[in-house]
């Protein structure tokens, strides 16, 4: 088994989208060319098959090359979109491999050890490779290596556009007569070697290594090391790679729900048995579909604990699977399903005991998977202590996938009321709190009276306050204690603010340090309201405002 | 009619619902339905107590108890817990709790919640500290925010028929045409299936008919004074009245909620003078309809 890598050069920039050009010698397509400013400059960045052909190179400046070739088209570099179309053709590579590297701005690194069998061979990959890439309008070069340095050399400065070598021992042969811009060296270190007259790989071997790396720094026996294999590169994924994953090509594509259903729990069963190997269940899923035109749809669920069996592998899915199955989404059909573990635990015994209450656990687990991939997993969430005073981050709900054993110890650490103390907390936090104008007696009497959401309410007792002073250090350095425009009432949340304490609304962040007292109020029906003061008299505010923060029952 | 017809009618209906059948007989439905407080309760004076029955909540305040034949809430059923004007609703949802809170007490499964984002709106955002306080674990507590009332009901009818699951209470804010007949009988019968409590918490509806068994519309009580101290605010204390009651007889009561012991104990403050609830027909009929009074202008005080 050996190491191999495959960079694929794109050659040309986003203008091949735009028009691809297939079979690049056509004489009556005109010269195309991508250029941008570079060194006080506008320069050529790529050109096409037939500008080259015309004598236009990258680096040329753009009135020369309007000069020469009069016809020629250009077009503005566009880095950020060129980097995006990278990324889209990682994803798709995807299907070769799940360890795809960005070498930006416009190669790959694939990671095929152990991959290459499933199309063949080294050559049925490549080769499959590059004609997809070319009917999809790209022009791009690929070769195989036992190292990603001399995959790199070969792919962009190889004599052929798809380049296969297995052996080690002939890496030295193939890179020697290649550039030494071939070995990803600084521009500085290349033209230095070529001043001094080491213009190829193979002039560079062959030199004692002590003084070339004394002359042009360690980077070059790096460089020359790792295209050589005496030294190890590893390959950066571009995602995780997954613990496991089972793949089904069709030489037909599919598109039905009931196809993509069937053929999840065919792929959840082969990963099943490689599971149940390794006494382990799945936690993390990730389906991807690859359409024939080259998009790739990927969907992730969670489990809340750890899971094989197939049919409920696909019960996790079955709420996304109607999406995948639109008649927009399936385009042309897929024509490769992909199901991956990404993240395992150890095999929970207790699946096979299905009785009593710990059934009942179980079945809740699964609901509560159910749910998350049905609604989103943020929406549906378990109440944890937070670790706070302040009233806002006192509670958090926390996605209930797997917290469940967390909230029973942490709740159970918390102190409940004695039997003649009064509950000091209210069932019902209104987030953000809401504005109320309060009479009550200066500086820091208790609300005799006060009007909430347009209704006025007369209090009849009262306990408190109880002060609350907030993190003094969230304060704007900008802050002079005087209080803001108020919330504006599109601040109020559409939907329950789930998930953790997310970013403070305008004008809550300068408010964020002013002293609270919070007063527990029943007014005359019996309405049980927590009220609090904001801002000290004087010490902090001029004007003290007032909130409704939670209500009792 | 003849008493004998309505009886055998009302049996087969029992039959079709599912209801125990030996519960009726020709003496229930002998003389009018007196009102409020003041009827016996339905067992005979001197009849031995009744064995304690797992299927059954009792409140453990007579007065509410003795409306309900079986002595509490049936516990495998579809319960609404209403408030007339949507500023009581913490009142409602309180009640609703507590109830939940007796359930959990008595048995295992998890205690699911679930809203809409109309009800979040209205209040239905849970404290953890405040419901750890009030006596129901928020360990037990899943919170599911549904994007809209459709998903609420589905979501509460796949908790139902989950064996992890004790109780679901639902928040759903007003009227929506998602919570029609067809659905609350859906709830209805798979509370009945599976065995857990299915409580609907709807601050602002007014009382429609549903297929709920019971139907509570809750205000809030001024509380009485605890440990001593006259000038504080003391325990949640409830105004409820049963307005539907398809396991006994409709009537009110007045409730305190003790959350250190996780009971209801009988409310004795002087209760603020409101219209008398009526007992023998539907709220719709009275002046205010029920109406969706959300936030008059002022105070009923």
């Amino acid at each position: 088994m050996h190491q191999a890598s495959l960079p694929i050069d794109r050659r040309r920039g986003r203008a091949a989208w735009v028009a691809p050009v297939k079979g690049a010698a056509d004489a009556s397509v005109p010269p195309l060319a991508v250029f941008a400013l570079e060194r006080g400059a506008m320069r050529l960045t790529a050109v096409d098959a037939v500008a080259a052909r015309r004598g236009l190179s990258v680096g040329l400046g753009l009135a020369d090359a309007r000069a020469m070739v009069p016809e020629l088209v250009v077009v503005e570099a566009e880095p950020a979109l060129d980097a995006a179309l990278l990324e889209a053709i990682a994803v798709w590579c995807d299907r070769y491999t799940p360890l795809v590297g960005l070498d930006a701005p416009d190669g790959l690194f694939l990671d095929i050890a152990g991959a290459a069998h499933l199309m063949g061979d080294e050559a049925g990959l490549i080769d499959d490779l590059l004609r997809r890439l070319t009917d999809q309008g790209f022009t791009a070069r690929a070769a195989i290596a036992p190292t990603a340095g001399a995959a790199f050399a070969l792919a962009r400065f190889g004599s052929a556009d798809r380049m296969i070598l297995t052996e080690r021992a002939q890496i030295a042969d193939a890179l020697a007569p290649l550039p030494v811009a071939a070995l990803r060296l600084e521009p500085a270190v290349v033209a230095g070697l070529e001043r001094v007259g080491l213009k190829t790989i193979g002039d560079v071997v062959v030199r004692p290594r002590a003084p070339l790396v004394a002359r042009f720094g360690a980077g070059l026996g790096r460089r020359l090391d790792q295209a050589l294999g005496h030294l190890d590169e590893p390959i950066s994924p571009r995602r995780p790679a997954p613990r496991l994953m089972a793949e089904r090509r069709f030489a037909e594509p599919i598109g039905a729900d009931v196809d993509i259903a069937a053929t999840v729990f065919s792929l959840a069963e082969g990963l099943a048995e490689a599971l149940e190997r390794r006494a382990q269940g799945a936690r993390l899923f990730e389906l991807s579909l690859y359409r024939v035109d080259g998009a790739v749809q990927a969907v992730t669920v969670g489990a809340s604990r750890p899971l094989r069996d197939p049919a409920m592998v696909v019960r996790l899915f079955v709420e996304k699977l109607g999406r995948f199955a639109d008649p927009d989404a399936v385009g042309y059909g897929y024509d490769m399903v992909r199901l991956a573990v990404m993240a395992t635990g150890a095999d929970d015994p207790s699946q096979i005991d299905l009785a009593g209450s710990r059934a009942g656990e179980i079945e809740l687990d699964r609901l509560i998977d159910q749910w998350g991939a049905r609604l989103g997993v943020a929406r549906v969430g378990r109440l944890l202590p937070g670790d706070a005073h302040v009233p806002e981050q006192a509670s958090v709900c926390v996605p209930a996938q797997a917290v469940k054993a967390q909230a029973v110890a942490a709740w159970a650490g918390e102190a409940r009321p004695a039997a003649e103390e009064p509950a000091e907390r209210p069932l019902i936090l209104l987030d953000p709190p809401e504005p109320a104008e309060a009479l009550a007696e200066l500086p820091e009497g208790p609300p005799i009276r006060f009007r909430w959401r347009r209704a006025l309410y007369d209090v009849v007792k009262v306990e408190g306050p109880e002060r609350l002073a907030l993190p003094w250090w969230t304060r704007p350095p900008d802050d002079h204690g005087f209080d803001p425009a108020p919330p504006p009432a599109s601040s109020l949340p559409a939907a329950w603010p789930l998930g953790l304490p997310g970013a403070p609304e305008p004008g809550r962040a300068a408010r964020a340090s002013f002293t609270r007292d919070y007063f527990r109020a029943e007014d005359r029906s019996g309405r049980r309201f927590w009220l609090y003061r904001e801002g000290l008299l004087a010490a902090e505010t001029g004007r003290p405002r007032w909130f409704v923060h939670g209500l009792f029952a | 009619m003849a008493r004998e017809t309505v009886v055998s009618l009302r049996r087969a209906i029992a039959v079709l619902e599912g209801r125990a059948v030996e519960r009726l007989t020709v003496s229930d439905l002998s003389g009018p339905r007196a009102p409020c407080d003041a009827v016996a309760s339905p067992h005979p004076i001197g009849s031995p107590p009744a064995p304690i029955r797992t299927d059954i909540v009792p409140f453990e305040v007579p007065a509410l108890d003795r409306l309900f034949a079986a002595g509490g809430l049936t516990r495998a059923g579809f319960h609404e817990v209403r408030a007339h004007e949507s500023r009581d609703g913490a009142a409602a949802l309180g009640f609703a709790l507590a109830v939940g809170a007796r359930i959990l007490a008595g048995r295992a499964g998890a205690f699911v919640f679930v809203t809409e984002p109309r009800a979040v709106l209205e209040g239905a955002r849970l404290h953890g500290p405040g419901l750890h306080q009030f006596g129901l674990d928020p360990a037990r507590v899943v919170c599911v925010a549904a994007p809209r009332v459709k998903d609420a009901l589905t979501v509460m009818e796949d908790a139902l028929a989950c064996r992890g699951v004790a109780v679901v209470l639902g928040a759903v804010h007003g009227q929506p045409d998602a919570l029609d007949m067809t659905a609350s009988r859906r709830l209805s019968l798979r509370a009945r299936e599976g065995g857990g409590t299915a409580l609907l918490w709807r601050p602002g509806a007014p009382a429609e008919p549903t297929a709920a068994l019971t139907r509570f519309c809750v205000a809030p009580a001024p509380s009485a004074a605890l440990g001593g101290y006259t000038a504080g605010v003391g325990r949640a204390a409830f105004d409820v009245d049963v307005e539907k009651n398809r396991d006994g007889r409709t009537g009110h009561a007045s409730l305190a909620w003790d959350h250190h012991d996780r009971r209801f104990t009988p409310h004795a403050a002087p209760s603020v003078a409101r219209p008398a609830a009526p007992v023998d027909r539907p709220a719709a009929a009275q002046g205010m309809g029920g109406a969706v009074l959300a936030w008059p202008g002022h105070g009923r005080a």
